[in-house]
């Protein structure tokens, strides 16, 4: 196929099928800038993905790491490693209220859904299985707990209490005494308190 | 159909000759493969292929996975409001949001919202390409950043992929855009093959990808369960991930070690084999199949199938048109010879609708013929085409030997070319098709005083 011109000559239709223009090489200052953002791509985010154990690591990456957020070049590619999880969980709250009853809410269980709302809802596994769940996301918690104090506000029975906590169970080990099948997996009895919140008037509001 | 060109071979740099002189050799190679490697022209056409699919990625993302629960991350009295994600999350660290501009309302951030669904759109339809991709890069990042609990893996990739389609021409081929710009141009000067051009934001896709195999390759590495082959054990026993069931028959632990050491030796040859011509097919085969296995056992919409669809970006130029063309025969040996379409030559407005034709005849099933240019004359003749006829109006031969004329050969050719589908149910509508020939007839006798011009008249 050529790419250089055809001069004035007009091309048949047959030649034109195996034609091609160009938009041109590009110049010296368009590749410099190109190749300028390009190095700082693959250093910002290679510093970013670079061992925890490089030395200095850190006092890169204080620097990169900002650019990296700010540019949307956020790169997070340990799907199931170094380890991969060996329980399963779910996650519940209780919300007392102030004439002592007490309400358990279940935050959504895609083990339960079938299988198009599990797909539709995957985003709300992400927030209440991958990192509500857990203690990087801790800080959040408080947030979690506020938000069920309203919806479930009764004037006349203001909520008191909301207490977060996870239902856990190990997954087998895969050697001959303990090796269970996918769909025979042991129930979440384990629980685990994760955070109580006492809610305050101003929350409701 | 825009063709699809081979890369245009390599041609000297005059403007850096002199200054290299004094290199020593390895920089000057160095250089050399930079340039070749990131800016030497090539067609847009696999990128081009990757932002249509990938637009209708990016909206299962947003109308299927987003919206459903939409008030709940982003409205007014979202789980976490967005003054607690600045203080418990962005911390002193920046992030691109543009919503946090915006007033709080609820009808700003949907406002934001349908504004990205329509860019989106755009960019997969190709209109306004630039733009619109940019656009789409822009809301993703502000969206993400809003509400960044529910962000996975995936929408990380989203996210950069679109940066690369915004920095590319993928808007070159397969797009509104180069149709729009096609019934400006005239394709005796410029072709029918999608315009070539400096393929860099297309590799930066590609070592993307490979960052990220290589990055997971790594981890994977230094954890334990991936060295003792039980890693897969577990992993497809998180009963929240859990999509379709494994036979007891494949449930055991000599196939879970072979998937865990496979699935390591996979990853380590897609950030490397996959760069080597000999195994590159082979690689890209045997990550599709990693990747169907997850997307079966393991409910994780997007990632999968943006990672599969990012191998587009490896098949070899004259790999894609020689499927393209192997699939054409193949209609061709089923449906027949395409039909022979005469049309005036010497008339710039027939010669830019033929060009717009052919396309949209992404299929091949029409075939052009100028019955001014003296290479066609055998084969018109042979077919007895009537010359004074078809210098009124475009004329297309019927199995029959039948020659249908104007508006209805327009029409003829609308069903036979997909694209056009959407039409043609309005072309045959009698007040509609009573009206287009009408109208046909008028264009055609003053055909040469709308665009025609002698400077346009072949020689």
């Amino acid at each position: 196929m050529q790419s250089t011109s055809p001069g004035t000559r007009k091309l048949s239709f047959r030649q034109a099928c195996n034609y091609s223009s160009s938009s041109g090489r590009p110049t010296a200052a368009h590749k410099l800038l190109v190749s300028s953002f390009l190095l700082t791509f693959f250093f910002v985010v290679g510093s970013w993905l670079l061992p925890e154990w490089t030395p200095e690591k850190n006092s890169i990456t204080i620097y990169t790491g900002p650019i990296m957020n700010l540019a949307g070049w956020t790169q997070y590619w340990s799907l199931f490693c170094p380890e991969v999880r060996d329980l399963n969980y779910h996650l519940n709250a209780l919300v007392e209220f102030s004439d002592g009853t007490v309400k358990c809410y279940e935050f959504p269980r895609h083990e339960k859904m079938d299988l198009i709302t599990k797909f539709r809802r995957e985003k709300l596994r992400k927030l209440f299985g991958d990192n509500i769940s857990w203690q990087n996301y801790e800080q959040f918690r408080p947030s979690v707990c506020r938000f069920l104090a309203r919806a479930n506000n009764d004037p006349t029975n203001p909520p008191e209490r909301v207490t977060m906590f996870l239902n856990i169970t190990n997954t087998p080990p895969p050697d001959k005494e303990s090796f269970c099948y996918r769909d025979e997996l042991p129930p979440h009895t384990r629980k685990i308190i994760l955070s109580s919140y006492k809610v305050n008037p101003t929350d409701l509001q | 159909m825009t063709n699809l060109p081979k890369a245009a071979p390599a041609e000297g740099l005059p403007h850096t000759a002199q200054a290299t002189e004094a290199k020593p050799q390895w920089i000057e190679n160095l250089l050399k493969s930079w340039n070749s490697f990131w800016f030497e022209p090539t067609t847009p056409v696999a990128m081009a292929i990757f932002r249509i699919f990938f637009g209708i990625i990016l909206l299962e993302n947003m109308l299927v996975h987003l919206l459903p629960d939409f008030d709940l991350y982003y409205g007014k009295n979202s789980l976490v409001p967005i003054n607690d994600m600045m203080s418990l999350y962005w911390h002193s660290s920046y992030y691109f949001d543009l919503m946090a501009a915006l007033p709080a309302d609820d009808k700003y951030i949907y406002g934001a919202f349908w504004v990205m669904v329509a860019a989106t759109v755009m960019m997969t339809l190709g209109l306004c390409t630039r733009v619109s991709s940019w656009v789409t890069f822009l809301l993703l990042m502000s969206f993400g950043a809003h509400f960044q609990l529910n962000q996975n893996a995936g929408d990380n990739y989203l996210r950069l992929a679109t940066m690369c389609l915004a920095l590319s021409n993928a808007g070159d081929a397969f797009s509104l855009d180069n149709l729009i710009r096609a019934t400006r141009q005239d394709w005796r000067k410029t072709g029918f093959g999608a315009r070539l051009s400096a393929p860099w934001a297309q590799r930066l896709l590609q070592i993307q990808i490979c960052i990220a195999y290589g990055h997971t390759w790594y981890s994977k590495m230094e954890g334990k369960m991936w060295n003792d082959g039980t890693a897969v054990y577990y992993a497809v026993r998180y009963d929240d991930l859990m999509r379709f069931p494994i036979p007891h028959i494949f449930d055991q632990l000599p196939i879970y070690m072979i998937l865990t050491w496979g699935t390591l030796a996979i990853e380590f040859a897609l950030f490397t084999f996959i760069w080597w011509r000999p195994t590159r097919y082979w690689v890209m085969a045997a990550g599709l199949s990693l990747h169907l296995g997850i997307e079966y056992c393991m409910n994780l919409p997007m990632f999968e199938w943006s990672f599969m669809l990012t191998y587009l970006l490896f098949i070899y130029p004259e790999d894609l048109t020689k499927s393209w063309n192997w699939l054409k025969a193949k209609i061709k040996d089923r449906f027949g010879e395409p039909y022979r379409l005469a049309f005036d030559g010497s008339c710039i407005l027939c010669v830019r609708t033929i060009g717009l034709i052919h396309r949209l005849d992404i299929f091949g099933r029409i075939k052009p013929l100028d019955f001014t240019d003296k290479d066609n004359d055998a084969e018109l003749d042979e077919v007895k085409l009537d010359r004074a006829r078809a210098q009124s109006e475009i004329l297309l031969q019927k199995r029959d030997g039948n020659w249908l004329g104007g508006f209805k050969a327009f029409r003829f050719i609308s069903l036979r070319t997909p694209l056009l589908w959407p039409l043609t149910p309005v072309l045959f509508v009698p007040i509609v098709s009573f009206f287009a020939e009408l109208m046909y007839k008028a264009i055609a006798a003053n055909r040469k005083l709308i665009l025609g011009s002698p400077s346009e008249v072949r020689q």
